[in-house]
């Protein structure tokens, strides 16, 4: 019984990291674009005295993208700062009974703010609303709020269905839930990418002469 | 007495507050649910709810935030592109003979890496992955390790570019390129008492870190032109700032591109082309993770600030301070002492947008330089970064420590209280540069003023 | 004045930036209210965006997070469409009473009243801005083709107008104008003459500025949410109309002052230009009525835009 909904909700973490995984990604590449942006105005301004008109604006709309998209995918990999003084401490049942009274907090407060962040984007979407100078709508922005903050419930309460699994039998393998410090049982494709960064620049520092 | 009861609600949401951070809440939502508790207590469901669920857009999207994934994005692909490695290696080689020498080249490493990062955290989070491997296999302790990292990110936000700088700038209405430029002297005067304090440090407990010794001025020498881009984007990021050419979020990008460039180059030249698009995909994944989860926290933050302002804490706070009847500078150290206190559970942005409108006045008021006091109220809001309960650059050194190993696959995490308790010294230095700011005033105005 | 009895009533009004001349007339208000009331009736005002963010204070209306605001007008546009006629270039408002005229009219406008009351708020006084003047670096833009080529920082219908003459108009926040002109980004900005161009530092790095181009304004109203004004008790309704008139008094007193402290100062340091009539109309005729038209033609089928710009003109004797 256990093992068959383990087996789900390890299903439904792969399923739904894909999607955070994207967001993440898109999120980064919104500050690439921007990147692009900020170097064309330079130019559009200095070179040619003409800059984007409502350049500002445009950066207001799209910041949006990565303030918030990936705020699921951070959680997933427990990114969000907290201090981990205490609970780190406690083991065994009682650590997860911490973990999902968290998550549970976590939960009631972005359950609050998913409806009323969309009632804040159907104000500006029913009365109307727009940037300062080139009048773009700030409704598109405003509903990736609600929608961020959905992604992130979804994945709250899939934590909290792996705490609570193991609250019920404490020493199952953990699924679908951040474990904090122990880099050994750290999602499997997080390790590579430190590991494989981390050995190209000491590689980079063995090939201008480093010593130790 | 209503306003005694909403201050009282305000109190309690502070406690609230901390006793959640302490429990390992996670800090936006610690933050935010105290925030939409507190306005619940003033307010009813409906209203606090709508005030609550305006937050995280309106405080996330505000054009001169827009400059920190940037900021954040230099870090990262000057880290990819092996800048912060030579610069590390260069400052270890020039300065690792003397007590505590690797400690000591990461202050100057990471004043460095300051002049293109606009971000202590960012500064903190690329140094944890360069420095931490090689202090530990160096037998350096633990906590110092941590200590220098996360205090030495600080100096990012001293030594343009920097984002808190900007934003004080914008508060309170100065010119930004004044801020910027002002920072630079205390920003070396902040590094060099950190080395001062690690070489005493280390002089009395020497297998706290001991000297690296046994490079020849050859090898020195040739540890220089790796560093050359640094100075590079310094030159352009200075430049662009300081003839008022771009805004910073516009010289963010340049600084990004510059790096950019940099990396392209140097793969090509490393035959290593075929490694770009998987270190800069990383590079824009890291950068997204670290942006979010300061956008995150800014806006959980607010919520909470949001609350405090309307329980009417920050107004009580402004005329406590102003009708004080005593001398100037025993009220400027006052109103430091106020920000320390604050600055144990309160972001350092936040800290600055809450308290700003309400203390610039009056310092000015009082007659200090606003620019002076900018320099001064962000080397408060840093000292806030490494403060516990939400000291975020310690976070952030614990959190990156998590993902590094030794050569041996052997983890090289720190935990966080490690972390907080490494940077007790490196606190003791930030005040002795405060008192020196308060006493030299002209190490902070003279740059500025000959700006002309 | 006779004191006002009634129960206690506390009200929070959310304004952003430091006290100022802008907020001179909210000022007025809260310290009028309390005096006259024993103190029973209060509006406590929040400065630094401490309640919400300035572009937002119509949510916190719409929300009832607080019972009193300011807002700008320009700062989300498609938020009050019908209030945005107040930046049309080239307004017959060049003098204080005309100023209060146009203002007063566009606010007892049908189409204005309508557009706030969907976010619960009433108008109930504006800040009477003074108008927009222009400051700026390099040769003195004297004839109207001298404006070609110039960057100007403008917005909304001042930049339509700037865009006819030649000139391109580009954005910057208020801060950075300083330093865009210092290093030559831009040659000249628009801003509420004299006390923002001199609150930005602006003279320290400009060489002339304009008196009488009059070239559009914008508006910045002190709102009341409805549901807050419908509760209060007849006696303190009564009481913010019997205000009104000091607290207006106060406010354009405030600009009065600035400008005599301010204009001597500039005079004496920066060339004034000042347009003779005749090429006023040729601005006016370039570029105020074909702005006006294009701004009435986007609107017309939102609100009765030409019927509210006519009733501007109207209220100072003149006709659209
Ligand atoms: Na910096
Ligand atoms: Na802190």
């Amino acid at each position: 019984m256990t093992d068959s909904s383990g087996h789900w909700l390890e299903r439904i973490d792969s399923l739904w990291s894909k999607l955070e995984n994207s967001l993440n990604f898109l999120a980064g590449f919104l500050v690439f674009i921007l990147m692009f942006l900020g170097v064309i105005q330079i130019i559009l301004r200095t070179v040619y005295r003409n800059p984007i008109y409502g350049y500002i604006d445009i950066v207001e709309v799209a910041m949006v993208g990565f303030a918030v998209l990936s705020i699921s995918y951070v959680q997933r990999v427990g990114a969000h700062v907290r201090m981990e003084l205490l609970i780190s401490r406690i083991s065994g049942r009682a650590h997860w009974i911490a973990e999902a009274i968290s998550t549970a907090l976590s939960i009631f407060i972005v359950a609050v703010l998913v409806p009323y962040s969309y009632n804040h984007f159907m104000r500006a979407f029913s009365f109307g609303d727009s940037t300062i100078d080139i009048q773009l709508p700030t409704w598109p922005a405003k509903l990736i709020i609600p929608v961020a903050l959905g992604v992130l419930l979804v994945r709250l309460i899939i934590q909290m269905i792996g705490y609570l699994r193991l609250v019920k039998d404490p020493d199952a393998k953990p699924i679908a839930v951040p474990l904090i410090k122990d880099a050994e049982t750290q999602a499997e494709e997080e390790i590579m990418h430190a590991e494989e960064s981390l050995r190209e620049n000491h590689a980079d520092n063995q090939s201008i002469g480093g010593k130790n | 007495m209503p306003e005694l009861s909403n201050f009282t609600i305000g109190l309690m949401g502070v406690g609230l507050l901390i006793v959640m951070v302490l429990l390992g809440v996670r800090v936006f939502v610690a933050a935010s649910l105290t925030g939409f508790l507190g306005l619940l207590a003033l307010k009813n469901w409906d209203v606090a709810a709508a005030i609550a669920g305006t937050i995280p857009h309106s405080k996330t999207v505000t054009y001169p935030l827009s400059v920190l994934p940037l900021f954040i994005l230099i870090g990262f692909l000057a880290f990819y592109a092996g800048l912060t490695t030579k610069l590390f290696e260069a400052a270890r080689r020039w300065l690792g003979w003397v007590p505590g020498g690797l400690a000591v080249a990461t202050v100057f490493a990471t004043a460095g890496f300051a002049a293109v990062s606009g971000a202590s955290t960012a500064t903190s989070a690329v140094f944890s992955r360069v420095a931490i491997p090689d202090m530990l296999k160096s037998g350096y302790d633990t906590r110092l390790t941590a200590g220098v990292i996360a205090a030495g990110g600080t100096l990012a936000s001293l030594i343009p570019p920097s984002a808190i700088l900007v934003i004080y700038a914008i508060i309170v209405e100065e010119s930004v390129g004044a801020l910027l430029l002002a920072g630079f002297l205390p920003g070396l005067v902040s590094a060099l008492i950190y080395a001062a304090l690690i070489i005493i440090m280390c002089k009395i407990k020497p297998e706290l870190g001991r000297s690296v010794t046994g490079f020849t001025w050859k090898e020195r020498l040739e540890s220089i032109p790796g560093t050359l881009p640094i100075f590079i984007v310094i030159g352009i990021i200075f430049g662009a700032l300081y003839t008022g050419a771009a805004t910073p979020t516009e010289a963010g990008a340049l600084g990004a591109m510059v790096v950019f460039g940099i990396y392209i180059y140097r793969a090509y030249r490393e035959k290593a082309l075929n490694q770009m698009s998987g270190r800069l995909h990383e590079a824009l994944i890291e950068t997204a993770k670290l942006t979010v989860m300061i956008f995150t926290l800014i806006w959980g933050v607010f919520l909470f600030v949001r609350f405090l302002g309307f329980a009417g804490l920050p107004t009580a706070f402004a005329d406590w301070v102003v009708t004080l009847d005593m001398p100037p500078l025993l009220i400027m150290i006052c109103i430091l002492l106020a920000y320390a206190v604050l600055g144990m559970f309160m972001d350092a942005i936040g800290m600055l947008i809450l308290t700003l409108p309400v203390v610039y006045p009056a310092v000015i008021a009082l007659g200090y330089d606003p620019i002076w006091f900018g320099i001064i109220v962000v080397k408060m809001a840093e000292i806030c970064l490494i403060t516990p309960p939400i000291g975020l650059n310690c976070f952030v050194v614990a959190g990156v420590s998590r993902d590094l190993r030794d050569e041996n696959g052997k983890s090289l995490a720190i935990p966080l209280q490690d972390v907080f308790r490494g940077i007790g010294p490196f606190f003791v230095a930030d005040v002795i540069t405060v008192a020196v700011l308060l006493v030299f005033p002209q190490i902070v105005l003279w740059l500025p003023q000959t700006m002309g | 004045a006779e004191m006002v009895d009634g129960p206690k009533v506390k009200w929070n009004m959310s304004l952003w930036g430091n006290p100022r001349a802008i907020t001179a007339g909210a000022e007025r208000l809260s310290e009028l209210v309390k005096e006259r009331t024993g103190g029973k009736f209060q509006i406590q005002l929040h400065y630094g965006a401490a309640l919400s963010k300035s572009r937002e204070n119509l949510d916190g209306i719409a929300v009832d997070a607080f019972e009193s605001a300011m807002l700008c007008n320009f700062y989300s546009p498609q938020k009050n469409p019908a209030l945005m006629a107040l930046t049309m270039p080239f307004l017959p408002m060049s003098n204080w009473e005309d100023n209060r005229k146009i203002r007063d009219a566009v606010y007892a406008h049908p189409a204005v009243q309508k557009e706030m009351a969907q976010w619960n708020a009433m108008l109930y006084t504006s800040s009477y801005l003074p108008q927009y003047e222009i400051m700026g670096r390099g040769e003195p833009p004297l004839k109207l083709e001298d404006w070609k080529g110039k960057t100007v920082r403008a917005g909304g219908g001042v930049a339509d107008a700037m865009t006819i003459l030649g000139a391109t108009p580009t954005t910057s926040t208020a801060t950075e104008v300083y330093t865009g002109v210092q290093q030559g980004t831009m040659d000249a900005a628009s801003f509420p003459f004299s006390y923002a161009h001199v609150a930005y530092k602006l003279p320290e790095v400009t060489d002339w500025f304009t008196t009488n181009l009059s070239p559009g304004t914008s508006d910045c109203p002190v709102l009341f949410s409805i549901n807050a004004y419908e509760s209060l008790p007849d006696q303190y309704k009564k009481l913010l109309e019997d205000v009104k008139e000091d607290v207006i008094k106060h406010q354009i007193q405030a600009y009065i002052d600035i400008d005599a402290k301010n204009l001597p100062m500039l005079r004496s340091q920066m060339t004034e230009v000042i347009y003779s009539e005749e090429t006023l109309a040729e601005f006016r005729r370039l570029a105020g009525k074909p702005v006006i038209e294009k701004w009435i033609e986007e609107n017309q089928s939102k609100f009765d835009a030409r019927g509210l710009i006519e009733s501007m003109f109207a209220a100072v004797g003149k006709t659209f």
